[in-house]
């Protein structure tokens, strides 16, 4: 992969952290930083967690700079990271399976409620917690981030169909949770 | 194509992810199916929805932190690692290896003083109990392993082997300390 009109490639800036260029390095967090700190925060729920997330997924491409290789998109890299790091996260709180795995809510208001308060993002972050951890994250790749099967599947690690069925069930749960918006 | 094979699709038709072909039998069936037709338009609703769901603001100083971070960790890293020696060997591995040199040293040089001194003690001995009439000591029968090294189990003052007895004994002194 070339550079355009002089800017580095985020392969470029990888290759060159690699080789200890921290200015390259910081440029590569500035570029995803707020990628990388949403999809956390929607997957956890937890801004303060997110950003520690965030955060780690960044030094440990750093760690594993002189390891990379660009067979795939830096943001793929980034992104398998995060999710691997998110997993960690919720198997430190409850050591579940992560098909049924949901994240416990934070202390608030029970969901009724929040509905009399017309908390719509309320509700839709309470349904979203209760999804699986990996069909809350294909969602939040496929609908935030934009990516597409084959993408979510090289970050998830997991092929194209799989993907499909996730997010179909994750639709499914989610109609159901939030009929009442809909 | 029917309702369940148009249910199973919508998903990946709203994502546009299926083929061509299953893609256009998607619409045709939706056209002419109400119930197919509000199960997609209910899947729509809930794209729109979903764009409730609070993203991340950027906190001030995020990238800078991250990458004082990783400085700080990369001279933390800096610190663990031994002071490397002659550019190939760390110096606590260099020591290690010289006090099993000596050990190994030791004991062999124990060894021989051992065997040479023991090996003619045991012959003059028992030519003296011979010439005495007393009963030396039968060797091992064979098939027996009986190793009798009788001047190795004290080592000689002075010798390689009494430098290494006192190595162990400080180091194993060393260890119950810590």
């Amino acid at each position: 992969m070339t550079s355009q009109d002089g800017i580095p490639t985020d392969e470029e800036l990888m290759m060159q952290a690699a080789e200890g260029d921290m200015d390259a390095f910081e440029q590569l967090v500035q570029r995803h930083q707020r990628s990388a700190l949403s999809t956390a925060r929607r997957f956890l729920g937890r801004s303060a967690l997110a950003e520690d997330v965030a955060q780690e997924a960044f030094l440990k491409i750093l760690a594993g700079a002189s390891r990379y290789r660009p067979t795939a998109r830096f943001r793929t890299y980034l992104y398998n990271v995060i999710w691997h790091l998110c997993v960690d996260s919720f198997r430190r709180k409850r050591p579940l399976a992560l098909d049924t795995l949901a994240l416990p809510q934070e202390a608030g208001d029970a969901p009724d409620e929040a509905a009399l308060r017309g908390e719509r993002g309320e509700l839709v972050r309470r349904a979203v917690d209760e999804l699986p951890a990996r069909q809350r994250m294909a969602l939040v790749l496929k609908h935030f981030e934009g990516m597409s099967y084959d993408e979510i599947a090289e970050v998830m690690e997991c092929s194209a169909g799989a993907v499909d069925s996730l997010l179909s069930r994750a639709r499914t749960s989610l109609r159901d949770s939030l009929k009442d918006l809909l | 194509m029917d309702c369940k094979s148009t249910h199973e699709r919508l998903s990946a038709y709203l994502d546009r992810e299926l083929p061509q072909a299953h893609a256009d039998a998607v619409e045709q069936h939706v056209r002419r199916c109400a119930r197919c037709a509000a199960e997609l338009a209910g899947l729509r609703a809930l794209g729109s929805v979903l764009t409730e769901l609070e993203g991340a603001s950027v906190p001030d100083g995020f990238a800078r932190r991250v990458r004082e971070a990783a400085l700080a960790r990369q001279a933390d890293g800096a610190r663990r690692l031994p002071v490397p020696l002659f550019g190939f060997m760390p110096a606590r591995v260099l020591v290690r290896v010289a006090a099993g040199l000596i050990a190994v040293a030791g004991l062999g040089a124990g060894l021989w003083v051992g065997v040479s001194l023991g090996g003619s003690a045991f012959e003059d001995r028992a030519l003296a109990q011979r010439d005495q009439g007393s009963v030396v000591e039968e060797p091992a029968e064979e098939g027996e392993l009986e190793v009798q090294m009788a001047s190795f189990s004290v080592a000689p003052p002075g010798s390689m082997a009494e430098a290494y007895l006192s190595f162990v004994k400080a180091e194993a002194a060393g260890g119950q300390e810590r």
